[in-house]
C-alpha cells in the first residue's frame, strides 16, 4: 500500500500525460489541462512545504545560539516582512508606491543583479588561471572567448580593418559550431530526459518515492 | 524635481546593498553575508508570494471559493468542484512534516513527479529531438542560390556552414556515443566533435561572461547615478550615498578585522 499505490498513480498520470501527444481530442485534452493544472498547484505548496521546513531547521539554530544564528535571523525575519507585505498587498502589490513593489526594486532587483554580476569577476579570475593555449583543444576554447567577448564591446567593433570581420565572424561562431555544439548537447539530454521519464511512469525509478 | 521619500531612501538601500555584495571581492565578511542573508529571505518570499498569485490561487483557491458559494447557494458548483481535489492533495503533501504519516505524501509527490515526467517525455521528445535534427539538416540548393558557398556579409551563411554545422553536429553525437570502441574511423570524427565541442563551449563561455559584465556595468552605473536623470541626481545624490555607503562599510571592516575577524574559511581551517 505505501508503495504500491504511489506508484500506480505515477503509472496512471504518467501515461494519460503521454498520451496527449497521440490523442488530439478536445475532451482529452481538457483532462490533460486540468493535471497540468494540479500539477502546478501542487509545485506552489512545494514552496510553502519548503517555508516550513526551512523555519524547523532554522529556528533551533537562533534559539540555542549556533554559529551564524543572526544571520539566520535576519533572513527569517526578512523572509516574514516580504511574505506580510506581499500577502497585505493583495493584488494591488506591484502598483506604484505599494510596499511589496519598494521591496521588489529596492531590494530584491539589486541584490540579485549584485549577486548575479560578482559571478562576472570570478569568472574572469578563473579563466585566468585555467585559460592557457596548451594544446588545440584549450586554444579552440580560449580563442573562441576572446573573440566573442572582443566582438561584443565597442573597442573591438571599432578597431581599425577588422572591427567589421569581428563582427561577422563571432555571429559565424555563435550560428554555426556553437549551434552545433549546442543542439548535440540538447539532443543527448532529450534522450535523457525521455529515458529518466520512462523509467519513473514504469516504476523502475523510484527515487523520488524516497526509495 | 520631488520624489517621495520612499523612492529616496529606496535608492540608497539599493547603492548600499550593492555596495554589501560587493564587499565580497575583499574577503568574506559580516556585511557581505548579512546581505546574503537578506537576499534568500526576501527571494524566498517573493518566489511564494508570485506562486500564489500567480498559480494557487487562481487555479485552485478562486474555483474551490467559487464552488463552496454555488454550494451553499444551492446551485450546481460544475467544473469549479473539480478544484477540492488539488486542495486534498496539497493536505496530503502536508503530512510529509507528520512522521507517522509522511508516507501518504508520496501520493502527491508522485502525482507531481509522473505529471513532469509524462509531459516531458512527449515534450522533450518534439521540442529538443525532433525539431533539433530537423532544424540541423540545411536545405543546401537554397543555400547555395541565396549565399553560395560563403557570404561574408550575411555572417559566413552559405553552403559551406549549412555543412559544417550537419557534420559538427553528427560529430558532437558521434564523440557520445559509447556502444562502439572509438578505434581509428570513429576516433577521427569523434576529435572532429570534440574540437566543434571546444568551440561551442568558448563561445558560450564569451557570451556567458559579458552577460555577467553587462550586469556588473548596470550596477556600476546605479552607483554613479548613470541611469537616472540629472533632476533625479540632483535628489537622490548617488555618488554621496555610494561613498557614504563605502565610508560605513570600511569602518565596519575595520572594526571587525581589530576585534579579529576572519573569513569562514580560515575559521574552518583553524578548527
Amino acid at each position: 500500500m505505501k508503495r504500491t499505490l504511489p506508484l500506480i498513480i505515477t503509472f496512471f498520470v504518467g501515461i494519460v500525460m503521454v498520451g496527449e501527444f497521440f490523442i488530439p481530442h478536445y475532451g482529452y485534452r481538457m483532462l490533460t489541462d486540468e493535471f497540468l493544472q494540479w500539477g502546478l498547484v501542487l509545485a506552489a505548496a512545494a514552496y510553502l512545504l519548503g517555508i516550513v521546513n526551512l523555519i524547523q531547521v532554522n529556528i533551533p539554530k537562533i534559539t540555542q545560539r549556533k554559529p551564524d544564528w543572526f544571520y539566520k535571523l535576519i533572513m527569517l525575519l526578512s523572509l516574514a516582512i516580504t511574505l506580510a507585505i506581499g500577502f497585505i498587498g493583495g493584488q494591488d502589490r506591484q502598483v506604484e508606491g505599494a510596499a511589496y513593489r519598494w521591496v521588489y526594486s529596492s531590494v530584491f532587483t539589486p541584490l540579485s543583479a549584485t549577486m548575479f554580476s560578482l559571478l562576472a569577476f570570478y569568472i574572469a579570475s578563473a579563466a585566468f588561471r585555467a585559460f592557457r593555449a596548451r594544446n588545440l583543444d584549450a586554444g579552440l576554447l580560449l580563442g573562441a572567448a576572446m573573440l566573442v567577448m572582443l566582438a561584443r564591446v565597442p573597442i573591438g567593433e571599432n578597431l581599425p580593418y577588422i572591427g567589421e570581420g569581428l563582427g561577422h565572424l563571432m555571429n559565424w561562431i555563435m550560428d554555426v559550431p556553437n549551434t552545433a555544439a549546442r543542439r548535440s548537447i540538447f539532443i543527448g539530454g532529450a534522450l535523457g530526459a525521455i529515458a529518466t521519464g520512462l523509467r519513473v511512469i514504469l516504476g523502475l525509478e523510484r527515487s523520488h518515492l524516497g526509495d | 524635481m520631488e520624489l517621495s521619500t520612499a523612492t529616496l531612501l529606496g535608492a540608497w538601500v539599493s547603492i548600499f546593498l550593492t555596495i554589501c555584495i560587493l564587499s565580497f571581492l575583499y574577503e568574506d565578511n559580516p556585511v557581505y553575508k548579512l546581505a546574503e542573508h537578506l537576499f534568500l529571505g526576501v527571494s524566498i518570499a517573493v518566489s511564494v508570494v508570485e506562486a500564489y498569485y500567480g498559480t494557487f490561487k487562481p487555479n485552485m483557491l478562486d474555483p474551490v471559493g467559487r464552488a463552496a458559494t454555488a454550494v451553499a447557494s444551492g446551485s450546481d458548483p460544475g467544473w469549479d468542484a473539480v478544484s477540492v481535489i488539488p486542495l486534498l492533495l496539497c493536505g496530503v503533501l502536508f503530512l510529509k512534516l507528520v512522521p507517522k504519516l509522511s508516507w501518504v505524501a508520496r501520493i502527491p509527490i508522485a502525482f507531481l513527479v509522473a505529471m513532469f515526467a509524462g509531459l516531458k517525455l512527449t515534450g522533450e521528445a518534439n521540442a529538443n529531438l525532433m525539431t533539433q535534427v530537423a532544424e540541423s539538416m540545411p536545405n543546401l540548393g537554397q543555400l547555395w542560390i541565396d549565399h553560395g558557398l560563403w557570404d561574408w556579409s550575411a555572417d559566413g551563411a552559405g553552403v559551406i556552414s549549412g555543412l559544417v554545422l550537419v557534420l559538427g553536429l553528427c560529430a558532437c553525437l558521434l564523440h557520445f556515443y559509447f556502444s562502439a570502441p572509438h578505434n581509428r574511423p570513429l576516433r577521427v570524427v569523434s576529435r572532429f566533435g570534440v574540437l566543434m565541442l571546444m568551440f561551442g563551449f568558448g563561445a558560450s563561455f564569451g557570451y556567458t561572461v559579458m552577460g555577467r559584465i553587462s550586469l556588473a556595468i548596470g550596477r556600476a552605473q546605479e552607483l554613479l547615478g548613470l541611469d537616472r536623470s540629472l533632476e533625479q541626481n540632483a535628489v537622490v545624490h548617488p555618488r554621496i550615498a555610494t561613498l557614504a555607503s563605502i565610508v560605513l562599510l570600511v569602518g565596519v571592516l575595520a572594526v571587525w578585522k581589530l576585534r579579529g575577524g576572519k573569513p569562514e574559511s580560515d575559521e574552518a581551517t583553524e578548527s
